[in-house]
């Protein structure tokens, strides 16, 4: 088939570049700061792609705290808009949806997107354009390592997740762990410190391995941990490679003395996916239905009202960063971006997850504090620490079902 | 080649590049994901439409490029610029022996082994603690996204320029001929095995050079967006829409398709799946040479039979019944 | 260390017999049509994701919803031929570049059509997860039936192939094509009743894999990667040399989880069909194709 070069109209030609011309230096919009409008919230979340599981819920936490507080007046006297895109779990779109929502669509506040791929980037953006953003799904503190004055952690720092689990293997006597991760921002932010933390505690790590993303086989990854003798199984692991690791042990027949999966149990829907081999494993979490923050049990009775599922801790967390930035808003008394951004730096405010609290210096939080929870015969408990216990932890890990 | 065309190419270069200190962020970040599109289209162009080597890996080439710029900036304190100008000649070079390895491979085996490629390369530098992991390299905050669009147009309007010059020169007849039939283009004395590593290296200099402007615009380089598989298929979808082995077809595909692209996903972010899928299906239904061939056509049916391609020959037929 | 190796190497034939489950429809269409089909993969997820979905709603075994889904499948499989491939143009140089981008842009349709049906949460069903135990060496349950599924299906496709007049009609097709257009077979109704075997063994390949990995909707183009590595080591349109591609695969993917890390494993199967590309373009047990 031969192609020669296309003798092409300039007319057509012209017309096209010319659209694209026009689209291109489209500039803002002019936008009336009246009074009577209502306060524009702004995020990407990802609603498609790697992270949709977790966005959602995070998502519906910010919906549902919208809805709430304009039943009670909204804020300065104006009702609340929530404006968010799908980030598809791509960080290049979630940047230009944030350059869109702060250019284009002139939102009043931001909030973050859904993980640490996305927030990184996307506080960059905020940064930029001098806006304080309220993260509340990002644990990970290399991205407010960077100097940044604008960004705000709403989750506990990384390493605080696996900490109480080697704690528990200490406390039964137990010598050799095995740790994995999944190989992303997340799990590595937490693995990173696991060496460390385990040799203080004179603790043996006979594995310690990151598996890919999206990984479909755990079956020589289970046989590893079997020949190593670990008998703690460590994993940071979200929820479906949390069912995969939790099955390719079964199918070795190894049953660790303990079995903590950092995120992936979280999920009030893991003992549905995952059955009663769930039984007495370990999960962290910054929050639990059961803790007695206030307003918590009223946010779990709304939220599953209004969405038709229990939230998890990423709803949680996006509700409660609601509630900071608002406290934030108030103080300031006006949306001035810097007095907010003074007030987010100083302010101490008991939320969902516990006190909220961040270094004002970088934005890391110090207040909020991790919970060990355990599955026991199809429910979530607090199993430490101490001052939050509902149950004690059911020790060691009873084994699979047959 | 309609001179006037070329001119007014250059011209759009030009007002692109003085426009962008006045557009918005987010008008500047559309544009700037276009010519992302655009110069990855017209890169994959070269191998895949003029020498039809099917390619669903140049995004290695992107991601080398990326970690290049990364590791330049970090360790050697490198300008960025230049760390880019660095991850294309690293790229180019690279292309090299993989070219020489993966372009024996044909038709449907070269396709999916460069996809392959792609996804080996993202293992090994998951794998790899100097390269930061599955957790990537946070890059410094400081540059202005400003500069990054300008470089990246820069990278899109040389990209456009290989391309014309490809499409008027010998070279460009040799890999037409190799693309048609190798054994007779070997026959009539092309060097097809040059010719086509060649045009592998040209495809991997495009996406290396872009790799690292995309690093610095998201100040962070991590595997899974620097290997992203939605942008290498995106950027096919769009040359392919266009019209695949032509000068026009990458910026006909890439203008119209991003435009549909970002105006679906804001509106119907469950749908948006779906409908891109369905709309690249029914394209190529009604139009399977892409858009540009067809107006070319219509074109020359109009002005009269000027030349005879596959495609004009049954449509003339029907007029004439 | 024998033993560990021994059952390494059972755990790498049972995911052999996984990845030869998942490339059998696909190599199938690939050697009657030519036509190598990037939508494989989807339609095994799909099915796997109706299996999951009636497990966790109605406790409806995915054995249960597997004809259903092949039902679907097959019908759906003839529609796209029939209404899309086929009115590819015949033009030879273009259309394998065209049914490539075609079988791709239906990928994400599906891939579409997946998230608005079941969204966009990953399911799992637990549902047969434990293990026999052999001595000393553990057989997952799940993996198992998926092996001897992969066997089965091979076979009865095999005794299909030769013994009913439309199976020798296909067979006929894809040897050579003028031949059976001599001969008087109606070469679109074949191609279009391929596409939909082919879509329809997918999809039972899917409700068996529910039981083995968690999935969601966006997740095929994983499964078309691996069938095609498995078809393309073992020389695309042999259907022995899928099997021995697939073991080697397995294999392959088993060992270099446990010696080196599991990120490397990920990687494995490419490396492979590349190596094996390069030394026999054919494949391992494959004839010369076009």
């Amino acid at each position: 088939m031969n192609r020669l070069p296309l003798p092409l109209r300039r007319g057509a030609v012209l017309a096209a570049l010319a659209a694209f011309a026009a689209l291109s230096v489209a500039g803002p919009q002019p936008v009336g700061a009246a009074d009577s409008k209502p306060i524009v919230i702004g995020a990407s979340i990802s609603l498609t792609g790697a992270y949709a599981d977790g966005g959602k819920y995070s998502l519906q936490g910010y919906q549902l705290w919208v809805k709430e507080q304009n039943a009670k007046g909204g804020l300065l006297g104006r009702q609340i808009e929530l404006k968010t895109y799908d980030d598809q779990s791509d960080p290049a779109v979630g940047v230009r949806l944030y350059e869109k929502l702060i250019t284009e669509d002139h939102v009043d506040l931001l909030v973050g997107p859904y993980s640490s791929a996305l927030t990184g980037p996307a506080t960059n953006v905020a940064e930029r354009h001098k806006m304080p953003i309220m993260t509340t799904e990002d644990a990970a503190a290399a991205t407010f390592l960077r100097g940044f004055k604008y960004a705000f952690q709403g989750l506990p720092q990384a390493p605080r997740y696996v900490q109480s689990a080697l704690d528990l293997a200490k406390a039964h006597g137990l010598k050799k762990i095995a740790f994995v991760g999944e190989d992303t921002a997340f799990p590595h932010a937490i693995g990173a410190s696991v060496p460390d933390s385990a040799k203080k505690l004179d603790l043996d790590l006979v594995v310690n391995e990151y598996y890919p993303h999206n990984a479909s086989d755990y079956s020589s990854l289970a046989q590893k941990i079997k020949v190593s003798g670990a008998e703690a199984v460590i994993a940071v692991s979200y929820p479906p490679d949390s069912v995969g690791l939790l099955r390719a042990l079964k199918q070795v027949a190894y049953t660790p003395k303990e079995f903590y999966e950092a995120i992936g149990p979280s999920d009030p829907q893991f003992w549905q996916n995952a059955g009663p081999d769930a039984n007495g494993i370990l999960a962290s979490s910054a929050w639990s239905s059961e803790l007695k923050t206030p307003g918590n049990a009223e946010f779990v009775r709304d939220f599953t009202k209004e969405f038709g599922r229990m939230p998890d801790y990423h709803s949680a967390s996006s509700f409660s960063g609601m509630m900071v930035l608002a406290e934030a808003v108030k103080r300031a008394g006006s949306l001035d971006q810097d007095k907010i951004r003074d007030n987010l730096a100083t302010l101490h405010l008991q939320t969902l997850l516990g006190e909220y609290r961040v270094d004002p210096a970088t934005g890391l939080q110090v207040g909020y504090q991790m919970l060990l929870l355990q599955w026991q015969n199809g429910k979530q408990y607090v199993v430490a620490p101490d001052a939050f216990k509902q149950k004690s932890p059911l020790y060691p890990f009873p084994g699979w079902t047959h | 080649m309609n001179r006037i065309a070329l001119v007014a190419a250059v011209a759009v270069v030009a007002v692109l590049a003085a426009a962008g200190p006045f557009l918005s962020g987010y008008a500047l970040a559309v544009v700037y994901q276009t010519l992302v599109y655009l110069a990855l289209a017209y890169g994959w162009n070269i191998i895949s439409g003029y020498a039809g080597y099917f390619s669903f890996g140049q995004i290695t080439f992107f991601g080398i490029g990326a970690y290049v710029t990364a590791l330049s900036v970090t360790n050697a304190h490198l300008d960025w610029r230049l760390g880019a100008l660095l991850g294309g000649l690293v790229s180019m070079a690279l292309a090299l022996p993989i070219g020489a390895i993966m372009l024996r491979l044909r038709g449907p085996f070269f396709s999916l082994g460069m996809l392959g490629l792609a996804q080996t390369v993202r293992v090994l530098i998951s794998s790899s603690e100097a390269m930061g992991g599955g957790t990537g390299i946070y890059l410094p905050v400081s540059v202005n996204p400003l500069v990054v669009y300008e470089w990246t147009l820069g990278v899109a309007a040389f990209a456009f320029a290989v391309t014309v010059a490809i499409d008027r020169s010998a070279f460009g007849l040799r890999l037409r001929a190799l693309r048609e039939d190798q054994q007779v283009a070997g026959t009539l004395g092309v060097d097809v095995t040059g010719a086509k590593i060649r045009a592998f290296l040209i495809s991997a200099l495009i996406p290396g050079l872009l790799g690292g402007g995309y690093a610095m615009y998201l100040t962070l380089v991590e595997p899974v967006s620097a290997f992203s598989t939605r942008l290498e298929l995106q950027s096919i979808v769009m040359t392919v829409f266009g019209g695949i082995g032509t000068v026009w077809g990458p910026l006909v595909g890439g203008i119209v398709m991003s435009q549909i692209s970002e105006a679906l996903w804001a509106r119907f972010p469950q749908a948006y799946l779906m409908i891109f899928g369905g709309l690249l299906v029914l394209f190529l239904i009604v139009l399977p040479r892409g858009v540009v061939p067809a107006i070319a056509d219509r074109l020359k049916k109009r002005g009269g039979p000027r030349s005879f391609t596959p495609q004009a020959a049954p449509a003339a037929r029907e007029t004439v019944a | 260390m024998a033993l560990t190796l021994a059952q390494l190497t059972i755990d790498g034939l049972l995911l052999g017999g996984i990845y030869a489950l998942s490339a059998l429809g696909f190599n199938m269409i690939f050697g009657v049509m030519r036509v190598v089909n990037l939508s494989h993969g989807q339609f095994v997820v799909l099915a796997a994701l109706l299996a999951a979905w009636a497990y966790s709603t109605y406790h409806v075994s995915p054995l249960v919803t597997l004809p259903v889904a092949v039902a679907i499948a097959f019908v759906l499989g003839a529609l796209v031929h029939r209404f899309l491939l086929r009115r590819l143009p015949a033009d030879t140089s273009s259309q394998e570049a065209v049914s490539l981008t075609l079988t791709f842009g239906l990928s994400y349709f599906l891939a579409g059509a997946g998230l608005a049906i079941f969204g966009g949460t990953f399911r799992a069903v637990p549902y047969l997860t434990g293990a026999f135990s052999v001595g000393p060496f553990s057989i997952g349950q799940a993996r198992l039936l998926a092996f001897v599924a992969a066997a089965v299906l091979t076979a009865l496709l095999a005794v299909f192939l030769r013994v009913t007049p439309i199976g020798r009609a296909i067979r006929a097709t894809s040897q050579h094509l003028e031949g059976a257009m001599t001969c008087g077979i109606d070469v679109d109704a074949v191609r279009t009743f391929s596409f939909a075997l082919g879509s329809a063994i997918a999809a039972a390949a899917g409700c068996l894999l529910s039981l083995v990995y968690t999935l969601n909707p966006e997740e095929g183009g994983i499964f078309t990667l691996n069938a095609f590595a498995v078809v393309a080591i073992g020389g695309l349109g042999s259907y022995a040399g899928a099997l021995v591609g697939a073991a080697i695969l397995g294999l392959a993917t088993s060992y270099t989880a446990y010696f080196t890390n599991a990120q490397l494993s990920e990687a494995a199967p490419y490396v492979i069909f590349v190596l094996v590309l390069l030394v026999l373009p054919a494949g391992l047990l494959g004839r010369r194709t076009a």
